[in-house]
Parts: structure tokens; C-alpha cells; sequence
């Protein structure tokens, strides 16, 4: 079992199969050998550690993605479908959307931080700018000139 | 809400009062001494301080704003994620659109959101690589923001985007050949490619030149456009399609290639036939290869024909597809295979069209032992299809094994050279291991005499146990009664027939002749030898009227299936 210690000072005590999802943790674990001692995370809080352990233990039993997966960028961002169950698991709210994100970069838990990628994907395909901007709580904040510079672009766009 | 006037009179004030002094350091000019003209050139003064004050100060408010809103901006929840997830998800965004249109708009969108995403898209170069038909400056725009990364190209003609002309797109892209990693044209103008084919691609991984299938284009291999493409500098190819385009077979732009598509394309030198199996020899990591529509008209000295001996082999260890359809003359196929070793895991098709112009004994005679050692599907055929499908006649032949294969398609548009086909096969295509043959839709007169080659066919492959005969001439059905000295098909154990006028006696003869009595010993009112199989099933289907008295004389013999109506 492997001990992990929040920022806010919560303890979690998991397997270490599902510790080990995180490559962060992995490494740690690697590094130090058998230890009672607990693994601090000073980046990420009880809530967010707490829904990210429950990701991880889900997938605990699945490969680890390789090298060759990681590099296969361009094939992996072809697509934004998400499996049923990280659907539901990533149904929550902007604030812990990106808490969990920033965790799993943290972590660095990459298939989680690319099921975070894929959902802020989905809400940003088929909107506008200004739908974007309402969405995440953005403000125009272009010059005119910007502004110009902008529309021209667009337009370019416009004439297929 | 506004500021009270008094207020926007005070900071009026303050503010011509500065511009004022600053005009105060400078020479004055000489006021006019006519009053009016003093008080014009006040006036004026005055107007022209206004016309600054307001200017600053729209210039400062601007700046102000932007200040104030990108500072907003920076407390937005999603602006706490690190530049390089918010870039990944903008990739994630763009690349999953299949639509080159909504890819761009997408990413023109995120680039008029906000200050910080627009800076970190555009400091994005991969999500700016993908280049498709667009108009010329956003052509353009997308090769400066992709900066030096590896592109992306796919120009068609067959889209039906207005605007920029294709080669101008080609034109544009052209000087940043080097930096090409997946390129497909599809242009029934070759010409048009060869700008782009002129420098080392030392990233491109996928080319796809194609003037053939869209347009029916065929290259010519004395075409001497493609003779050196990109300067022989091709090191991370691994993909390559050339239809109606030719390079020379021993170039080095096929080494390393783990997928080749060649089609449409006419070779017409005397040396044609005898170096194309450099290809294989300059690719032997191939995993996946197709050849289609290719045409020799070798001379006569050097066409291949049966008696030539195999050449020396190339053993392509890792293919696990092979796709040879419509080579033309019949005889190529068997040639080029000569000069192969397969894994016997390798999925291996062979269409061909015979006509009768063609040599129809050439489409199977030349498959010869050494081929069956190094071709090991070559003789898996366990189910043999032939159909009148209206317009062509098709004899179809797979296997039933999970891994390694062996699909021969044999078309043809008259019935004829078919018939000679099926005459001949199970020569040049042992079938040791047939158990099911379909056929179907021979029904009409001219049909009627293909009884006899299906039955020499039917001779010759004593391991078949299923026969299907669907909407088929009568004298087709009495194939199983025949015998030769044995009954045809001895391990015969399912019959199906289907849309067929039955002769019910005839085929109560069949039946009997075919099965044993229950409980009775062999022989007894049974006409099978000591090594025949009993015919166990009957499926007829759609087929003329049967009488209970007869479908019961049936089943005292074997398991009937009997439906009036086809579903």
C-alpha cells in the first residue's frame, strides 16, 4: 500500500497498483524502494486527489500506455470520443474539470490528462468566439487593431 | 452610468491646457492682426488641441481597457491551465475534424478569442500544418504559423472548393518540400506534381500521387517525369501509392516502404517484365502490397508464359496483404509471383478478368509447384462461389482460416471464356481441401451445358460436403446422381437447392441413390460404395411443389428442409 499526503493535509492510503498510474508517483516509488514513508503532494488537494484515485483505480488493471503510444501524437489527437465510463467520471463541474486536469498533468497521468483534454475539446467544437468567451467566463480583449487583423482572417476563410 | 459633465470639462481642460504649454516651448507663429482672423486661428487652435486630447486619450483608454481585460482574463479558471495543455486541447479540437473547412474555421475561432489564446495558438506550429485546398492567403497564413514543423498535405482536385487553383496551391508549398511528412495529390495533370517532388523529403512517411483511379489516367513508363523524385532523398517513407504515375522499379524511394499501391500504369519496354521484381527486391519490408490495373505489352520474346522457370525469389517475410487484381495479359500474375516468398500468415488476393482475347489457360496453368512452396495459401481454397451476377460472371474462391488466406476472384463478361475457366480450374489451383461450392444463377439455356464442366469440375475435387445449387438449370440438379465410376462428390453430406424446378422422382432417385434406409445396412436399396459418405441434409428452398407422400419418402432417408417461398 502507498501513502499520499495532500496539500491540504489529508492522507489517502491506496494500492499501489493504483498509485503507480501516476508516472510521478511510479518514479517516486522506483526511486525511493520499499518505504512506510508518505508520499506528499503539495500540489493537489483531498477532493481533486480523491476523484483522481477513483480514475485510476478503474483503470488499474489496464496497460500502461508505451512510449510508442506517447509519440504517436498525431494519431492519439485524432479523435475526441471518451469511453463511457471516464464520460460520466469527468462529468463535473469547469472549476474541478480543470483541478483534475492540472492534477493529472501534475501526476502525470497522461491518458487521464488526455480525457481532460478531449472534454475542454468538445465544449470549445462548433462556438463561436463570443460562445467560447461566455463559456469560460473570457473577455474580448483585442485592440481594434487586433480586432481588424482578426476579421480579415476570417474572411479569408469565408472565400472557398 | 457616465461621468458628470463637469468632470469631463475638467479633465478637457487639463488636458488642452498640456497641450497648450507644450506649444507655448515652440516658436509661435505671428497671430494675425485682423480680429476675426485672430479669432479663426484660436478656433482653429483650439480644435486641433481637441482633436489630440481626444485621440491620447482614446489610444490610453484602449490600452487601459486591454490591460484591465487581460488581467480579467487571467483570473478565468481555464487560463490556470499550463500553455501547452491548453495548446494539446486546441490540437484536440482541430484534428479531430475530418472536415478541412470546420478544422480551420476551429482554429481561426480559437484565435479570436482572447489575447493569451490567440498567442499560444499561434505559437502552436503543429496545429498549423494541416494543408488542404484554401484560398491563397490562408494557404499562406498557415505555412508562416506552421514555421518549421512537418506538413501535412492533401491538395484534390476532385474537391469542389473554388478559388485557388490547384497548382498555385502546389506552387505555394512547393519551397517547403523539405519539411513534408504526409503528402497526397490527386491531379489528373502529373505536371502538376513535380515542383513539389524536386527536393529531399527527408520527413515525408506518407506520398500518395494519384492521376489514375478519379480519372481513369494511366502513366506510361516511358515517362521520364518521376525518374529521380525528390532527389532519391526519401529516408522516412514507409507509405506509398502511385497511381497513373510511374517511377522506375528499382528506385530507391520504395526501400524501407511497409505499404505499396501501384495501379494504373502501362509498361510498354522490352525490359519491362524482367525489372519489375527489382521492387520487390527493393522493399523487402513491405507489409502490405497491392497492384492493380497494371498493363505489359512486353514483346513476344519476353512475355512470360508457362514453361519459363521462376526467377530468383525475394522472401517478403513481413507482408501480411497481398492484393493483385486485373494485370493484364492473365500470364503477369503467375510471373511476378514467381519472384516472391510469402508467410504463410499472409492474407493474399488474386482477381483477374478473362475474356476471350485473353490466353484463358494462362489465368491458372502457370501456378506451378515451386509456387505452391512459396506461395503456402495458394491451394487453402475451402469455399468456391460461382455466380451469374447479370452483367458478369464471377467464380469466387476463399478460404476459412483465421490467419493466412488465399481470395482468387475470377470475372468475366460472356459466359464463354467463364466457361472455359471452370473448365480448367483445380489445375493450376490445386483445391485439395474444398468442402463447399455455391452456384447460382445459371439457369438460362446457354447454361444447360455447363452441367457437364461442373460436373468434370465437381470430378476432380472429391472433398467437397456441401453443395449449393440456387436458381439453377435442371440439368444441373442431376450432377449428384452421376457417377464416374463413384458417385460425384463422394464425401457429399448437404444438398441445397433453391429457386430450381424439381423433377420430384429424379430427385427421390438422388436421395436414395445417395443415403441408406434408416436402420438398413449399406447397400440395401442404396447405390453408395463401401467408401462413400451418406448424404445427411436436404435444404430445399423455393423449389417446385412437393407432395407430403414424397417429402415423408425423404425423410425416412435423411434430415429435409423445406420451404415453398425463398424469404
Amino acid at each position: 500500500m502507498v501513502n499520499l499526503v495532500t496539500s491540504d493535509n489529508e492522507s489517502f492510503t491506496v494500492e499501489k497498483a493504483v498509485a503507480s498510474r501516476s508516472v510521478l508517483i511510479k518514479n517516486m516509488l522506483e526511486d525511493v524502494g520499499e518505504s512506510d514513508q508518505p508520499i506528499p503532494l503539495p500540489n493537489v488537494t483531498a477532493s481533486v486527489l480523491k476523484k483522481v484515485l477513483e480514475y485510476c483505480d478503474h483503470h488499474k488493471n489496464e496497460p500502461m500506455p508505451t512510449s510508442e503510444d506517447l509519440a504517436a501524437e498525431d494519431t492519439r489527437k485524432r479523435t475526441t470520443d471518451i469511453g463511457e465510463w471516464d464520460q460520466k467520471f469527468i462529468q463535473v463541474d469547469q472549476e474541478m474539470l480543470f483541478e483534475i486536469i492540472l492534477a493529472a498533468n501534475y501526476l502525470d497521468i497522461k491518458p487521464l490528462l488526455d480525457v481532460g483534454c478531449k472534454t475542454v475539446a468538445n465544449m470549445i467544437k462548433g462556438k463561436t468566439p463570443e460562445e467560447i468567451r461566455k463559456l469560460f467566463n473570457i473577455v474580448n480583449d483585442f485592440t481594434p487593431e487586433e480586432e481588424a487583423q482578426i476579421k480579415k482572417e476570417n474572411e479569408w476563410a469565408e472565400d472557398r | 452610468m457616465e461621468p458628470d459633465d463637469s468632470t469631463f470639462s475638467r479633465l478637457y481642460q487639463a488636458l488642452v491646457d498640456e497641450l497648450r504649454s507644450k506649444r507655448d516651448h515652440l516658436p509661435n507663429s505671428v497671430p494675425a492682426q485682423d480680429p476675426s482672423q485672430a479669432t479663426r486661428y484660436l478656433l482653429d487652435e483650439e480644435i486641433e488641441f481637441t482633436e489630440l486630447a481626444l485621440n491620447g486619450l482614446e489610444s490610453y483608454f484602449s490600452r487601459k481597457l486591454a490591460a484591465l481585460r487581460l488581467r480579467r482574463n487571467q483570473l478565468a479558471p481555464i487560463l490556470r491551465l499550463p500553455n501547452e495543455t491548453l495548446s494539446s486541447i486546441f490540437s484536440f479540437a482541430s484534428r479531430s475534424l475530418t472536415d478541412y473547412l470546420s478544422a480551420i474555421r476551429l482554429l481561426l475561432t480559437i484565435s479570436s478569442v482572447s489575447r493569451v489564446w490567440r498567442e499560444i495558438a499561434l505559437r502552436s506550429p503543429r496545429l498549423w500544418t494541416r494543408l488542404e485546398r484554401s484560398p491563397l492567403p490562408l494557404l499562406s497564413l498557415f505555412l508562416t504559423r506552421s514555421k518549421q514543423a512537418p506538413l501535412e498535405v492533401a491538395f484534390d482536385t476532385s474537391y469542389t472548393a473554388s478559388g485557388a487553383r490547384f497548382s498555385s496551391c502546389v506552387a505555394l508549398v512547393s519551397p517547403h518540400a523539405h519539411r513534408l511528412r504526409r503528402c497526397i495529390l490527386r491531379c489528373q495533370e502529373a505536371e502538376v506534381f513535380k515542383s513539389l517532388v524536386l527536393l529531399p523529403a527527408p520527413y515525408l512517411e506518407i506520398l500518395v500521387l494519384d492521376c489514375g483511379p478519379y480519372f481513369d489516367i494511366q502513366a506510361y513508363d516511358y515517362s521520364e517525369l518521376f525518374l529521380h523524385p525528390f532527389a532519391g532523398h526519401t529516408p522516412a517513407l514507409r507509405e506509398l501509392t502511385l497511381e497513373g504515375v510511374f517511377v522506375p522499379p528499382a528506385h530507391r524511394i520504395y526501400s524501407n516502404l511497409i505499404k505499396l499501391r501501384l495501379s494504373h500504369i502501362v509498361y510498354t519496354r522490352p525490359e519491362a517484365m524482367r525489372d519489375f521484381p527489382k521492387l520487390f527486391e527493393a522493399a523487402p519490408l513491405l507489409e502490405e502490397l497491392y497492384l492493380g490495373r497494371l498493363y505489359f505489352f512486353p514483346t513476344p520474346d519476353a512475355a512470360p508464359h508457362a514453361s519459363w522457370p521462376p526467377g530468383p525469389a525475394t522472401h517478403l517475410s513481413h507482408l501480411r496483404t497481398l492484393d493483385i487484381r486485373h494485370i493484364t495479359p492473365e500470364s503477369v500474375p503467375a510471373y511476378l509471383l514467381s519472384h516472391i516468398i510469402l508467410p504463410p500468415t499472409t492474407r493474399f488476393t488474386l482477381s483477374m478478368h478473362t475474356n476471350l482475347n485473353g490466353d484463358i489457360p494462362d489465368v491458372t496453368s502457370p501456378f506451378s509447384d515451386t509456387h505452391s512452396n512459396r506461395l503456402p495459401n495458394l491451394s487453402s481454397i475451402s469455399a468456391l462461389f460461382i455466380e451469374n451476377q447479370g452483367f458478369q460472371y464471377v467464380l469466387r474462391g476463399d478460404t476459412r482460416q483465421s490467419s493466412g488466406s488465399f481470395s482468387l476472384e475470377l470475372t468475366a463478361n460472356e459466359w464463354a471464356p467463364m466457361l472455359a475457366t471452370i473448365s480448367k480450374l483445380g489445375r493450376g489451383f490445386s483445391m485439395p481441401y474444398l468442402k463447399s461450392v455455391h452456384i447460382s444463377d445459371l439457369k438460362s439455356t446457354i447454361h444447360a451445358e455447363a452441367a457437364i464442366a461442373i460436373r468434370a469440375f465437381l470430378d476432380r475435387h472429391s472433398s467437397i460436403e456441401e453443395l449449393e445449387l440456387d436458381n439453377c438449370h435442371s440439368s444441373m440438379i442431376e450432377v449428384p446422381l452421376m457417377t464416374n465410376p463413384q458417385h460425384i462428390c463422394p464425401q457429399l453430406k448437404c444438398l441445397i437447392i433453391k429457386g430450381c424446378s424439381l423433377n420430384p422422382t429424379k430427385l427421390i432417385e438422388i436421395v436414395e441413390a445417395r443415403t441408406k434406409p434408416n436402420g438398413s445396412v449399406l447397400g440395401s436399396r442404396s447405390g453408395l460404395e463401401a467408401d462413400e459418405t451418406c448424404l445427411e441434409s436436404l435444404c430445399l428452398v423455393g423449389c417446385s411443389m412437393l407432395t407430403e407422400m414424397q417429402l415423408s419418402a425423404l425423410r425416412e432417408r435423411l434430415s429435409v428442409t423445406y420451404s415453398q417461398e425463398r424469404p
